[in-house]
């Protein structure tokens, strides 16, 4: 199988992947304890042991697909981006028009923001969605106005103006594509 | 894309599947070596990874 190459790509694939433990399939290869030993690692600016990003039975293989169809050996940090930036929204917003959903499907979006304030471990984070109160364990030292993407109520990462105002116009198109029906 | 679906194979050929999934058929672009009867996990029209039988139907049934 395919590697994840890189200590960033390693890293932003664990820090959007790691809200979806709970999820059936990822849940029998990933304990609680485990989710919980990974979430203390990646906040104190650490790595688990190589491989463990393949336990993530959905996001995974779809990196892999992405990584082959760009002509790569490996899962690099374009890819990752490119999953969780772009293809996890068109995918769930695919899904939803085919009749499949599952439990909080919609709950699920990555979403750019920006950061508007903070109190201890959480941050009001200002989205095309409203203000959403996150977790920011995985990026405490960012300041306030930091752009960043939001998954599952967490700041998974900073991030570009040029792919916030990309991710911003994505869920624009999206919601217009919707409203036409 | 947070979590996937898990359907049955019910046909395979030149990089297309059918699957069952819910009692509705789904088709699928793949490139799996899978056989009818295999469970696969799928998501945009596409399928992801092949599943082992034990695995699916322990997700399947926790989703009835």
């Amino acid at each position: 199988m395919m590697g994840i190459k890189g200590d960033d790509a390693r890293r932003t694939f664990l820090v959007f992947s790691l809200q979806c433990c709970s999820n059936p399939l990822n849940r029998i290869h990933i304990s609680s304890e485990d989710e919980a030993r990974v979430k203390k690692l990646i906040s104190d600016g650490m790595l688990p042991e190589e491989g463990f990003e393949q336990r993530f039975r959905e996001a995974y293989p779809f990196c892999s697909i992405i990584a082959a169809e760009l002509g790569k050996g490996s899962i690099d940090l374009e890819v990752v981006e490119k999953y969780f930036y772009y293809q996890h929204n068109y995918t769930l917003d695919h899904d939803l028009k085919e009749g499949l959903t599952f439990r909080d499907s919609v709950d699920c979006k990555v979403y750019p923001g920006r950061i508007i304030s903070m109190d201890g471990r959480s941050a009001d984070v200002l989205t095309p969605v409203g203000t959403l109160k996150c977790d920011r364990q995985f990026v405490m030292d960012l300041p306030k106005d930091t752009m960043v993407a939001v998954h599952r109520g967490v700041i998974a990462k900073q991030i570009t103006p040029e792919d916030f105002h990309r991710m911003e116009m994505m869920h624009r198109l999206g919601k217009r594509s919707k409203s036409k029906g | 894309m947070c979590q996937g679906f898990i359907g049955k194979v019910k046909s395979s050929e030149k990089g297309l599947l059918v699957v069952e999934y819910k009692g509705k058929y789904v088709e699928l672009r793949s490139n799996l070596q899978v056989s009818q009867g295999d469970y696969v996990l799928f998501a945009s029209g596409i399928a992801l990874d092949k599943v082992d039988k034990e695995e699916a139907l322990a997700v399947l049934g926790a989703s009835k």
